[in-house]
């Protein structure tokens, strides 16, 4: 015996059916989406400042919020930022920042625990001929 | 600001994560943010082996 559903189960039945092609759409593929970690949220994650400038958001004119962060000025300072990656997928990185006029300053990005626990991907970026801080 | 490109691309799975950025050599640097770039959209029956492409 069939029965007929009620006008309220179908229109359920309706909804369920559209939530489950909009999930299954979006697993179709992963969009990766793309992320800018701003540096002066580095004081929740901490940092390491071996003396000389310390390290602390100052205001910086061409700065994106007019904040950046300056005092990496010795070897192996560094500063702790979070990142969320919403999906799985590929991408590039670039950092920007300032050195002194004429001055060589390199840098190195290091994203711990990936791609597993204990590893780590590096990426390394060298200004060369610094214009200055604005 | 000036920008330092990349060197190279990288994948990873969906996940919060820390990142160090350390200074190497040379004068102060003063840092306005770092970016990533999303490559081409990864189809998931192909992210298995282009992740591993990059291990």
């Amino acid at each position: 015996m069939i029965e007929r559903a009620n006008p309220s189960s179908r229109h359920l039945a309706q909804v369920v059916i559209a939530v489950v092609l909009l999930a299954g759409l979006s697993g179709a593929s992963l969009a990766a989406e793309d992320l800018r970690i701003e540096a002066e949220e580095f004081p929740a994650y901490g940092f390491y400042n071996k003396g000389g400038e310390d390290i602390r958001a100052s205001y910086c004119s061409y700065a994106s919020g007019g904040l950046a962060v300056d005092g990496l000025d010795r070897p192996d300072e560094w500063f702790k930022l979070r990142v969320t990656f919403a999906y799985d997928g590929c991408y590039s990185s670039r950092i920007d920042y300032q050195s002194a006029y004429d001055d060589t300053v390199r840098l190195v990005v290091r994203l711990l625990d990936c791609p597993v626990p204990g590893e780590e991907l590096r990426a390394d970026y060298v200004l060369v001929d610094g214009f200055g801080f604005g | 600001m000036l920008t330092a490109a990349g060197s190279s691309g990288f994948c990873v799975d969906a996940g919060t994560y820390f990142l160090l950025v350390q200074h190497v050599s040379g004068g102060m640097a003063r840092v306005d943010f770092i970016e990533f770039e999303s490559a081409t959209p990864v189809e998931a029956a192909t992210w298995g082996r282009i992740k591993n492409m990059y291990r």
